[in-house]
């Protein structure tokens, strides 16, 4: 093969266009790559000014002048353009190289240009889009992930990874699955799957273990993603954490069926009263119909209107307790302060209780230091008292009651020590710190009647007097409830809640 | 079980002045009332040697110590003592149903009016 044979030959397998042209910048050869790059057949361009044809670099006449000075020229993403289509935005690598003659002088030159638009747009296109995501996905205040068509997770965003504290490479493929709960993890797995395989959108809830050790509750929703062509190409997602709104919403279910039983015990309470007051009434009626003159003779009128008035007094109290206990959920629990001896307080409140403590079989024992002054609020006080004691005497039937003070000498303050220790079916350590709250009780409302508030509001009488009120107790071992009531108060505002 | 012979209403109520009222209502009517303020003192005055058998049982379900519901699940479990008929008195809105459970002969929701109360015993006391 001789040189020139060989010279078409790469000229034809070359993927770049080839142009030629002579000291008058007149083209002399057009190759055919060059005819798809620019759409010109050679017989167009061939026998033609350069410059005419194209626009720049050929629209500049002075880098082909510097080709015929004998220069070498190399130009990267340079913009080309047929003349009559205007400059546009295709771009080459051009290199182009004096070609000289039998004598050595530059007698034109050749030019080699690759068309590098299309891939450039793509890429940097691609480049963009990638980048603007990346950003998107690590600042996004969501957990987001993508999987391939395989199902297995190929990428997590920053959040996702400060949010668990561990590495893309860790979480890559169904490692994420091992920062679910043990009692998640089986739905949620299936839930994945089974949408996965119908190339559905699914919305899961799970515990993820966060970067402290704490499992949060995740609200996750993925959806199917597809190419351009239709294909399936994965699945990309997104979590946020719902925990805070997940514990709202049970203490919410919590407090709305608190209030149920409480309104279910309260119409217990105010039924058993006026169960009573009607018998009562309807009886009075019957006789006085009846027998109308041996019934007004015989006394008994005036004992049934004695009976009815003490269940009239008995609503009339529950009427009065169920609206403190609605003053005291407001916080509006004020205090009347007054210099005190907590033991003559407590032991008329202990004289109060002994007769309603004998019908339930209990003895009320008192033992107390001849006095202990302090400022406390007496009506409050005795409130509490009848609530330790009525508590004790109906957990702790048949046994002894015994109520004590003393002075404290725990603390620094000076402060009085309040004792009330039955010896009845004690209270489970898991209830203990829930007795004190609202609606709440150890033991079902049926066995044992009452609003199940007693507790609760001598936590805010006591709460209200800085004080503190703690219970040891053991199932089947009784309860002793103790308070401790500062002797003077620490602030000096005249309300308190 | 008909051939035993039986008289007045046991009344197994916890709230002492309910108790009153429903036994000096009763009695007034003229029924032989015996009272009981929760499920085992019920079963023990039935079960003591020679007492008297009620033809009727009132029964609140809200008790300390035995409750209602223990109480009827004794009482059927004794075959001396599982017919004798009980009506539920109770303050409880769902008692109807709660009745249907427990197989009993009746309900009565808390505050009863006096008529209805003796309509639903009359049929049962001799």
């Amino acid at each position: 093969m001789n040189s020139h044979a060989l010279a078409e030959l790469v000229l034809q397998a070359s993927a770049d266009g080839v142009v030629a042209f002579d000291r008058a910048l007149v083209c002399t050869h057009w190759s055919r790559v060059m005819e798809t790059m620019f759409g010109l057949p050679a017989a167009a361009v061939v026998g033609k000014p350069l410059p005419a044809v194209l626009v720049s670099p050929f629209g500049d006449r002075t880098p082909l002048r510097r080709v015929l000075e004998g220069e070498e020229i190399a130009l990267e993403g340079c913009p080309c353009e047929r003349r009559e289509a205007g400059p546009g935005a295709r771009t080459y690598d051009a290199r182009y190289v004096p070609w000289r003659g039998a004598g050595g002088a530059v007698e034109g030159g050749v030019g080699l240009l690759r068309d590098t638009s299309p891939l450039q747009q793509a890429e940097r296109r691609a480049q963009e889009i990638e980048s603007r995501f990346r950003i998107m996905a690590d600042v996004a205040p969501v957990l987001l992930w993508m999987a391939g068509t395989d199902a297995l997770c190929t990428f997590f965003n920053q959040t996702w990874l400060d949010f668990t504290g561990r590495t893309l490479e860790q979480e890559w493929g169904v490692g994420w699955a091992e920062g679910v709960h043990f009692e998640d993890f089986q739905r949620c797995v299936d839930t994945y799957m089974a949408a996965f395989a119908e190339r559905r959108t699914f919305e899961m809830e799970y515990r993820l273990r966060r970067a402290d050790g704490q499992y949060r509750w995740v609200l996750d929703r993925g959806t199917p993603r597809w190419e351009r062509d239709g294909r399936f190409a994965g699945y990309i997602g997104s979590c946020v954490d719902i925990t805070d709104r997940k514990d709202l919403e049970l203490d919410l279910l919590r407090a709305v069926s608190l209030r149920d039983e409480f309104l279910s015990i309260a119409s217990h309470e105010l039924r058993t009263p006026l169960t009573a007051l009607r018998l009562q009434l309807d009886s009075v009626a019957r006789s006085l119909e009846r027998r109308p003159t041996e019934h007004l003779a015989s006394g008994k009128l005036a004992a049934s209107t004695g009976d009815a008035r003490i269940q009239a007094e008995r609503l009339t109290l529950l009427v009065e307790r169920l609206l403190d206990i609605s003053r005291l959920a407001e916080g509006r629990l004020t205090l009347d302060h007054e210099e005190l001896d907590l033991v003559s307080v407590v032991g008329a409140a202990v004289e109060v209780m002994r007769a309603p403590a004998r019908v339930a079989g209990c003895e009320l024992r008192f033992a107390a230091p001849p006095a202990l002054r302090g400022r406390w609020d007496r009506l409050r006080l005795e409130q509490l008292v009848t609530n330790l004691v009525g508590n004790a005497t109906k957990f702790g039937a048949h046994q002894p009651v015994d109520v004590a003070i003393a002075e404290d000498t725990n603390g620094q303050a000076s402060a009085a020590r309040l004792t009330v220790t039955d010896r009845g079916i004690g209270i489970d350590p898991q209830d203990q710190r829930r007795i004190f709250e609202r609606f709440e009780r150890a033991v079902p409302p049926r066995n044992f009647g009452g609003l199940g508030l007693g507790l609760w509001v001598a936590k805010q009488i006591v709460d209200a007097h800085e004080g503190t009120i703690s219970v040891a107790s053991a199932p089947g071992e009784g309860a002793t409830f103790t308070v401790v009531l500062p002797t003077a108060r620490t602030h000096t505002s005249g309300r308190s809640a | 079980m008909t051939d035993r012979t039986c008289a007045g209403v046991l009344v197994v109520e916890d709230d002492a002045d309910i108790l009153r009222a429903v036994v000096q209502v009763l009695e007034d009517e003229g029924y032989a009332v015996r009272a009981a303020e929760n499920g085992r003192v019920a079963l023990e005055a039935l079960r003591e040697p020679g007492a008297p058998r009620p033809c009727v049982i009132l029964l609140d379900l809200m008790m300390p110590v035995m409750d209602g519901w223990a109480f009827r699940a004794e009482q059927l479990r004794d075959p001396a003592l599982s017919d004798i008929p009980v009506i539920v008195l109770t303050a409880d809105g769902a008692a109807t149903q709660k009745m249907g459970r427990m197989h009993g002969a009746g309900a009565l929701r808390k505050p009863v009016e006096l008529l209805t109360l003796l309509d639903a015993i009359q049929p049962f006391v001799s």
